[in-house]
C-alpha cells in the first residue's frame, strides 16, 4: 500500500455527519479494508464529527477539520474543531457519561471509537478546542485474507 | 418521514430508515415526540430492516423511547436485526432495556401475550 494523506474541512451542521464518514470510507476503501472494518471506521468518524458538532460548538457554526493518514496498513483520522474544548477527558470518555443528557445523548461516543478502533487519543484546551486522533491497522481481521497477497 | 411509522393497538412501529446517525435521529425524535403527544403509545418496535448504519445517537434514541413507555409498563422492541447492527446494540448494552426479536409479527404476538396476562 502506497502512503496517502487526505484533508476535508466542512461546516459544523449535522448533515454533513453522513458526508464526513462517507468520505473517509471512500479515501480508506483503496486499503482494500473488509465490511466489518469500512463499518468500524463510519461509526468512529461519525462519533468524532457528532461530538464537534454537539459538545464543541454547542450547535453554532464553526469549522471541522478531517485529516486521513495511510502509513502501510495503517489509517490515521484526525478530527479536529476549533470548539469549547472539554475540561474533564477522563469522564467524558466514561461509558454512559454525558454532559448532555437533555439532548437525549447515550454516552456511548467514546467507547464506540474505543471499540472500533484499535487506538483513540483525545487533546483539548478549554476555549480552543479538541482534536480527536484514531487509528486502525487494516487488514488483521481473521476474515481478512487480501492481507496476506502482496 | 410519515411512512416512517404505524400504528397498531397502541404499538407504534417506527421504519428505520437506512442511516441512523445525530441529524436523522433528531429528525425521528421530533417526529415520535408528536405522537407521543396526541396518540397513546404503550409499547415501540423499531424495525431495522432497512438500516445498515447506526452510531450512538441511535442508541440514545431508543433509550429515550425506552423512559417514556415504561411509565405504562411498556416495552421497546428491536427486530430485524443485521449482524452489523448486532455488533453496535450488544456493545451499546441496550439489550438491558430492549427486547430483541426477530420480526415485527414475533413482536406484536410477545405484546399481546403481555396485555393478556
Amino acid at each position: 500500500m502506497e502512503n496517502n494523506s487526505m484533508t476535508v474541512e466542512f461546516e459544523s451542521s449535522s448533515n454533513n455527519e453522513s458526508f464526513a464518514r462517507v468520505v473517509v470510507s471512500a479515501f480508506v476503501a483503496r486499503m482494500n479494508p473488509t465490511l466489518t472494518e469500512v463499518a468500524d471506521i463510519k461509526t468512529a468518524v461519525s462519533e468524532a464529527v457528532t461530538n464537534s458538532i454537539i459538545h464543541g460548538y454547542e450547535n453554532n457554526t464553526g469549522r471541522i477539520r478531517i485529516e486521513t493518514y495511510i502509513v502501510e496498513d495503517t489509517v490515521t483520522i484526525i478530527v479536529k474543531d476549533n470548539g469549547v474544548g472539554i475540561d474533564n477527558i477522563e469522564r467524558a470518555m466514561e461509558p454512559m457519561y454525558t454532559s448532555k443528557p437533555e439532548l437525549e445523548r447515550s454516552g456511548m461516543g467514546f467507547a464506540f471509537m474505543e471499540a472500533f478502533m484499535d487506538e483513540l487519543f483525545v487533546e483539548s484546551k478549554v476555549s480552543e478546542g479538541t482534536i480527536v486522533t484514531m487509528r486502525k491497522v487494516i487488514g488483521k481481521s481473521e476474515n481478512d485474507w487480501g492481507s496476506e497477497i502482496d | 418521514m410519515e411512512n416512517l411509522y404505524e400504528m397498531k393497538d397502541e404499538i407504534l412501529i417506527i421504519h428505520l430508515p437506512e442511516e441512523l446517525d445525530h441529524h436523522i435521529a433528531g429528525l425521528i425524535r421530533e417526529s415520535t415526540d408528536e405522537l407521543f403527544t396526541c396518540k397513546k403509545i404503550r409499547d415501540v418496535v423499531f424495525d431495522y430492516k432497512k438500516t445498515s448504519f447506526m452510531d450512538s445517537s441511535g442508541i440514545g434514541l431508543i433509550m429515550g423511547r425506552y423512559r417514556e413507555v415504561r411509565y405504562l409498563k411498556g416495552d421497546v422492541y428491536l427486530v430485524n436485526i443485521s449482524d452489523k447492527m448486532e455488533r453496535i446494540l450488544s456493545i451499546s448494552g441496550l439489550y438491558r432495556v430492549a427486547k430483541r426479536l426477530d420480526t415485527i409479527g414475533d413482536a406484536i404476538k410477545d405484546i399481546e401475550f403481555k396485555r393478556t396476562t
